[in-house]
């Protein structure tokens, strides 16, 4: 599903946000990129939603070369990713209701699917309830949860999400990334950045460590019972 | 065809009405929801429709000005003459007779002989230097025949000039129509100035508007990265504000019909003494249902091309980083 061939991103100013990284991720499959602040985890993210390119090397996501996307075929690229972003970007003049219909407004849904489409999505993350609010009046954990539901609301083969549980309590961290595995388990390939080191440990999936931009470990841990 | 083939275009066939339909709404939620928009700011939003009314209505009103000047001289152009003065040791007393030989040509439609004396009559009359006229002993006025031609544009009513010239009973022909050439060539002139201003004019609704939806898509900004990130394309991003800009225009342009409109019930009556006092029966010409047309699509368009500029400009600047 995902390919990272010799690729590195320097930014201007010569900084290296990652070096030489090569990994890669089956269809279906859940892991977590983790390593302490400035590692280049939300750098790897942002090459895989092509908000950046890399310097050098490839990004392959569904045997798509992001490297030569034109700007013309990025939305359409984008529209078969879901990404939880760390701090949501949430419309707040929005209905809980409207931000998660977004994608689906603008792929053209029929009003009648859009509306059947968010209530799943919304019920799945158990905030039905909450579809006529704007999301200022949300606790940190609801936005986060409203942040989820529009990305997996057009039901993507890949979800990323990066430090989706950053601020939250450990309860509402593990519910979230119970989340995550649960769209896993329905086929979705799942990449999460994050450095709760405590909360992965328990969690019976892959895990990817970066520093200083390099890939330094990959494995995986224990299955364990949930 | 298959009965499994037909069967999958007529899926197709339902999917892409369905998906019309699907745009066709969203469009419909797009033109509400912008005009609702730019209605819940209403200042800021009347500030701009007052300056496309304004900039708008102020040529169109110099060109209605216009209009109404030609509509006024016209009929007096048509009285444009020449004066035929006789040499009276080659007329002797048959001026009467010239006169009426000349109505008869077909580029002549009327003539009026006046006599030397009655000339000098007409003079004392309206001169009242009786004593000055008195102490001149002789009548120093020659015979004179006035000619309307019928076709009063320059070029015929210079050519008979030319003929009337050449008659031998003719010592000199004046032309009493420089003062319509002047009226002719100023207003030819206003209507260049006229075309140049709203020139002038349109562009400053074009950056009026433009200046208008960049801050509205810098105001937007968070939202547009929103849009682009979830795979919104710059199409999908531009489209709430082409309707803004449409709107704009729309307001802007009946704001403009409601000042021309105005304009010309605060001049109705000093106009209408004005035409009767220079013997015009017609009435002002107005705006009309072309001209309000004209006005609101001249708006709109404008508007729109302004939003195209400033679209184009600035939301392909705002890309995630
Ligand atoms: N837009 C940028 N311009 C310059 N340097 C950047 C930019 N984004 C990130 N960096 C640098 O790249 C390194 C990796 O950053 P990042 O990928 O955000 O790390 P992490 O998400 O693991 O904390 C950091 O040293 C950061 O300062
Ligand atoms: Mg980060």
């Amino acid at each position: 599903m995902i390919e990272f061939d010799k690729v590195t991103k320097r930014y201007k100013g010569g900084h290296e946000a990652v070096t030489d990284l090569t990994f890669s991720m089956a269809k279906g499959e859940m892991a977590f990129l983790t390593g302490h602040s400035g590692a280049g985890k939300s750098t790897l993210l942002k090459l895989l939603a092509n908000i950046d390119r890399p310097t050098s090397g490839q990004v392959r996501v569904a045997g798509q070369l992001l490297n030569r996307m034109s700007s013309h075929q990025i939305p359409f690229y984008r529209r078969q990713l879901g990404i939880v972003f760390q701090n949501h970007h949430l419309l707040m003049d929005k209905t809980v209701f409207d931000n998660v219909a977004l994608p689906l407004v603008i792929e053209g849904e029929r009003p009648r699917d859009i509306a059947r489409r968010v209530h799943a999505a919304l019920d799945k993350v158990g905030l039905l309830d909450k579809e006529h609010e704007r999301p200022m009046v949300l606790s940190g954990g609801e936005q986060q949860r409203v942040g989820i539901a529009r990305a997996v609301v057009t039901k993507p083969r890949l979800l990323l999400a990066d430090e989706p549980t950053g601020n939250l309590d450990p309860l509402l961290s593990r519910e979230i990334m119970n989340l995550f595995a649960d769209f896993n388990r329905v086929g979705t390939t799942v990449l999460i950045a994050s450095h709760d080191l405590g909360l992965i440990a328990r969690m019976p999936f892959r895990v990817m460590t970066l520093k200083g931009g390099q890939m330094i470990r990959t494995d995986r841990t224990v299955p364990y019972d949930r | 065809m298959t009965a499994k083939n037909k069967k999958g275009a007529e899926v197709r066939q339902v999917r892409f009405s369905e998906r019309r339909d699907a745009w066709l709404r969203h469009h419909q939620t797009l033109a509400v929801d912008s005009l609702v928009e730019m209605l819940r700011r209403p200042i800021s939003s009347m500030l701009t429709w007052m300056v496309i009314a304004i900039a708008l209505s102020l040529p169109a009103l110099m060109y209605l000005f216009l209009l109404n000047v030609q509509h006024v001289v016209g009929p007096i152009e048509s009285g444009a003459q020449l004066t035929l003065y006789l040499d009276g040791a080659k007329v002797g007393q048959s001026g009467q007779k010239l006169a009426e030989d000349l109505q008869q040509r077909p580029e002549i439609a009327a003539t009026e002989f006046v006599s030397a004396a009655q000339g000098l009559q007409q003079f004392r009359e309206y001169s009242g230097l009786d004593d000055v006229i008195d102490s001149l002993g002789e009548n120093p006025l020659p015979d004179v025949i006035v000619v309307k031609p019928v076709d009063t544009t320059a070029g015929s009513v210079e050519s008979l000039k030319i003929m009337l010239e050449g008659l031998p009973e003719v010592s000199d022909v004046q032309l009493d129509l420089i003062w319509v050439q002047r009226i002719n060539h100023i207003s030819a002139l206003a209507e260049t100035l006229v075309g140049f201003l709203s020139v002038l004019f349109s562009m400053a609704v074009l950056l009026v508007v433009g200046n208008t939806i960049r801050l509205a898509i810098e105001s937007r900004r968070a939202e547009i990265l929103v849009v682009k990130l979830v795979g919104g394309t710059n199409a999908f991003v531009r489209r709430p504000f082409l309707y803004m800009g449409f709107w704009f225009g729309l307001a802007g342009g009946l704001v403009a019909w409601g000042l021309i409109a105005l304009c010309f019930y605060l001049l109705s009556e000093p106009a209408a003494e004005l035409l009767a006092s220079v013997g015009s029966s017609g009435e002002l010409v107005q705006l009309g249902f072309g001209g309000v047309f004209l006005l609101l699509v001249t708006a709109i368009l404008i508007s729109l091309l302004g939003t195209v500029i400033a679209v184009g400009r600035h939301i392909r600047a705002i890309e995630p980083s």
